[in-house]
């Protein structure tokens, strides 16, 4: 059960500085533009919150581009616009001395290395997607498909609004366990390793009924490697931590545990 | 039921997923493709897959075996329930939702299970 | 316990410091520099606006206060103006141009008006025409009003006398038909004193018989029989019994041995007379020709003599059927009587209408005898000697030409009744008439021609047809059957010689054959008497 508020307060409060720069390069007009800094929630997405970042650069740029698809990058890395920023934060940034986070924005040369992802819908789908997903592992689907539509929009409206209670009011639900089980049928995560992720299935109990740790899904979905280090919201959980609380309590608002793995 | 190998699948193997499981290299899986609502049958369902590949390239694949225009929206679904990522990696799918030693995607031209 | 908290506050610490570091260093500083960006922009734009404003102005302080720039502007303006002098002129001479136009319009205008007003006038004179025929035509309606209700009111004045004529004419109807009935009782009681004076004549007659049969018993012995019934015979034979010598053996035999009546049974010809009924039937008294009346309104003539029939001629003229027909003595004249009314009168020779009469008898030389339809219902069946018949038009009664006996002789006849008569001579007037009345009448249609004995009295009234006093026959219908004319001269047809009573009824055909009711001479008497110088045929002369 989901009740440690506590932590789930810091989770949903964490925010990260975030400097945006116009690409030098793509600047039309004979000023420089300001550098835009934006507070962007951890486990938000950046195509919710980056209008007013478009808004402000559009006027500096040439006018045939303006219609043109916006894109992010960071350290040459184009930004993957359907990951959380955490999750991006936490992948590509190596310490907080690098804050505030500088982003460069780019409107030309759309990279074909990630998807198109421009538009609310498009991301309240995936992120209902990623719902579904995750309660598909966690009860097989069906507290999910037993909700109403209504609920499904007080999650997303919840979520894009930043509204703690109005999201955890549903979302409650969907972290408890089944009537007649004290655990998750499996673990909903994501395992990072540079470009790509992981998923397995990983039950969050073992055969003889003891609690599996975050150590015991590391040794099942990478049994080859040793040492490696978790990190997930900025910080890194230690080894002990029991899955089925993680999952309850340090999933992202998809229900996921975005888990990045560095060597 | 016949069964084949997409084209290349075979190319493109994911350096950085060799080197976190080498076991799992050059790893095939089978899928199965089946149709929903007003989506066109494939004559052939039964597909052998490199387990590396994303779905985004299997959306692909079925987009131009059904000879869709590229604006068409074509749709995959797990389980009847979710769509996942594009960039999804086939294998990571058929960890955790294959039955019977396949993976059954749903293809629809609408989005479906809302 | 102890170690669930361990990890539980590591990440729990973790992730303060991390909110911390990364979170609350940052978000004032970000939050201020935002509300700046915003200050700064917004200053940014007013300053634009202002610079523009600031342009504006100084563009306007210039062209107002630089006198050198003025004086060019002034020369501009004077341009400007003279230019706008110029286009106003020519303005000006384009108004005037349009007032000359316009005076003109107002000019074409004026002639216009007073056409119109023209032709208000004329249109008003011919109004006021209109109204004065109007009027005139108004007092004529009223006028023709007037003179309709004038002719209702004398046309309800009409009506009225009408109305009272109508009453009068009903009173006097009720008049005329007690002075019917009056006329009716008056008629019966007339012939019940002519029955007394038959009675009474008859008596004489008996009593008369008597003395002279103590005189003659030779002669009358075999007659004894028959004395008391008929005074009339008895009376004649009182007068025959000085002739009676010449009397036939064969009729002696007959007379011995009274034979009985005959009907004729056997039709000799049958042919078709008219279109439609036949109501009469005559024997001419000189030939053998028949005349008949038929419903078509024709007489027609056939000669028979031959035993075929032949028509002679077609006498027209009346307007109705005819209802009876009658030969005059001389065989030239015809009579018909019509139900139109009137009798009129034929010439046999060429079939021409002599002179019609209505409801009068002409009184032709000596005898007329003939039937005037009076209505259609009745008959008035008369006789009439020129000497002795009064003519008019209502009912008559037949008179009786002198002699002995009384003769009534109005018979009402419908279609149905026919009678025969026969007038005589001066002296001998035997008149057989019978009344038929319609329970004597067998069938409807038929046509009796029958004679009817009288024996001791005359016959008054009705009389049964019975004991085959009834000769012949005539059917109504199209097909007439002459059934009386005999073939030979020594045949009768439908006649019977009765001893016993006189004969009434046929007519002699020649001279020696009598056939109906005419004599031929004077002699010979038909039906009642034997004459006894002459072979009598059809009669039995008593002696």
């Amino acid at each position: 059960m989901a009740n440690d508020r506590e932590i789930l307060r810091e989770i949903w409060e964490g925010k990260l500085p975030v400097c945006f720069t116009l690409n030098p390069d793509e600047v039309y007009e004979l000023q420089e533009p300001d550098r835009f800094y934006l507070m962007v929630p951890r486990i938000s997405y950046f195509p919710l919150v980056v209008d007013k970042v478009r808004k402000h650069f559009m006027r500096y740029i040439a006018n045939d581009k303006q219609d043109q698809e916006m894109w992010l990058e960071y350290n040459g890395q184009a930004l993957k616009w359907h990951y959380p920023i955490g999750v991006l934060f936490d992948l590509l940034v190596e310490s907080d001395s690098d804050l505030p986070w500088n982003i460069i924005v780019h409107f030309d040369k759309f990279p074909d290395t990630i998807f198109r992802f421009n538009n609310k819908e498009l991301v309240e789908s995936y992120f209902m997607s990623c719902l579904k997903e995750a309660d598909v592992l966690k009860h097989r689907g069906q507290v999910v498909s037993s909700m109403q539509k209504k609920d499904h929009n007080q999650l997303w409206q919840g979520f894009h609004n930043d509204k703690f209670d109005q999201f955890w009011a549903v979302n409650r639900k969907l972290m408890e366990k089944s009537a007649d089980q004290d655990y998750f049928k499996h673990i909903p995560f994501r395992c990072y390793f540079e470009d790509n992720y992981k998923q397995k299935l990983v039950k969050p109990i073992t055969e003889d009924g003891k609690k599996k740790t975050l150590s015991d899904l590391l040794q099942e979905v990478y049994p080859d490697r040793q040492n490696v280090i978790v990190r997930t919201h900025g910080v890194e959980p230690p080894l002990e931590t029991p899955l089925q609380w993680m999952s309850e309590h340090l999933s992202y608002p998809d229900n996921f545990l975005h888990l990045c793995i560095q060597s | 039921m016949s069964e084949g190998t997409a084209s290349d699948s075979v190319s493109d193997a994911n350096s950085e997923t060799q080197s976190l499981s080498k076991n799992d290299s050059k790893q095939k899986v089978d899928i199965l493709l089946k149709p929903t609502g007003n989506a066109p049958i494939m004559k052939k369902k039964k597909w052998t897959v490199d387990a590396d590949k994303q779905l985004g390239w299997i959306i692909e694949f079925v987009k131009k075996y059904l000879k869709l225009d590229s604006e068409e929206q074509l749709f995959l679904y797990i389980n009847q329930t979710f769509a996942p990522s594009p960039d999804q990696t086939v294998r990571n799918l058929y960890d955790c939702y294959s039955t019977e030693g396949k993976l059954v995607l749903h293809y629809c031209k609408t989005q479906a299970w809302g | 316990m102890e170690e669930e908290s361990n990890w539980r506050n590591s990440i729990h610490l973790q992730l303060q410091n991390r909110n911390k570091y990364q979170t609350e260093r940052f978000q004032d500083l970000i939050a201020f520099q935002n509300k700046l960006f915003d200050h700064a922009n917004s200053l940014r734009i007013e300053n634009v606006q202002l610079s523009v404003q600031l342009e504006k102005f100084k563009e306007g302080f210039v062209s107002t206060s630089t006198p050198s720039v003025n004086e060019s502007r002034l020369h501009e303006r004077i341009q400007q103006l003279e230019h706008k002098l110029m286009t106003q002129q020519e303005e000006l001479t384009d108004l005037h141009k349009r007032k000359g136009e316009n005076a003109q319009q107002i000019i074409d205008l004026n002639s216009k008006l007073q056409e119109r007003e023209k032709m208000l006038a004329s249109k008003e004179v011919s109004l006021a025409e209109s109204l004065a025929q109007n009027q005139s035509l108004r007092t004529e309606i009223r006028r023709y009003q007037n003179s309709i209700k004038e002719l209702e009111n004398l046309n309800q004045i009409i009506r009225d006398e009408h109305q009272a004529l109508q009453i009068a004419f009903a009173s006097l109807e009720d008049k005329l038909r007690k002075a019917q009935e009056e006329n009716r009782q008056l008629v019966e009681r007339l012939i019940n004193y002519k029955a007394k004076d038959a009675d009474r004549m008859n008596e004489e007659n008996d009593n008369f018989l008597n003395e002279s049969s103590k005189r003659s018993s030779l002669f009358l012995g075999s007659f004894t029989l028959f004395r008391k019934r008929n005074a009339k015979v008895q009376k004649e034979l009182e007068d025959a019994t000085k002739d009676a010598r010449a009397v036939s053996p064969d009729d002696m035999i007959c007379v011995g041995a009274p034979c009985q009546s005959v009907v004729p049974t056997k039709c000799i010809i049958k042919f078709e007379a008219h279109d439609g009924e036949v109501n009469a039937v005559r024997w001419s008294h000189l030939e053998r020709l028949v005349a008949t009346g038929g419903a078509d309104r024709r007489v027609k003539l056939w000669d028979v003599s031959k035993g075929s029939y032949e028509l002679r001629g077609v006498l027209v003229g009346s307007n109705a059927g005819v209802m009876s027909v009658e030969f005059d003595n001389s065989g030239t004249l015809l009579l018909g009587a019509s139900n139109d009314f009137a009798s009129r009168v034929w010439t046999i020779s060429d079939f021409r209408l002599r002179k019609p009469f209505v409801g009068t008898v002409p009184v032709t030389k000596k005898l007329c005898i003939g039937t005037v339809p009076l209505t259609k219902k009745c008959f008035t069946v008369f006789y009439l000697s020129i000497s002795s018949l009064p003519v008019t038009k209502k009912l008559f009664i037949g008179t009786m030409p002198l002699i002995k006996k009384p003769f009534i002789g109005t018979v009402p006849v419908t279609k149905k009744l026919c009678i025969g008569t026969v007038p005589l001579t001066k002296k001998l007037f035997t008149v057989s008439v019978f009344y038929l009345s319609i329970n004597s009448v067998p069938v409807t249609k038929k046509l009796f021609i029958g004679t009817i004995p009288v024996i001791k009295k005359p016959f008054i009234g009705t009389v049964a047809v019975t004991n085959n006093l009834c000769t012949g026959t005539v059917p109504v219908t199209r097909n007439i059957c002459i059934g009386t004319v005999p073939v030979t001269k020594e045949l009768f047809i439908g006649t019977i010689p009765v001893i016993k009573k006189p004969f009434v009824g046929t007519v002699p055909v020649t001279k020696k054959l009598c056939i109906g009711t005419v004599p031929v001479t004077k002699e010979l008497f038909i039906g009642t008497i034997p004459v006894i110088k002459k072979p009598f045929v059809g009669t039995v002369p008593v002696t």
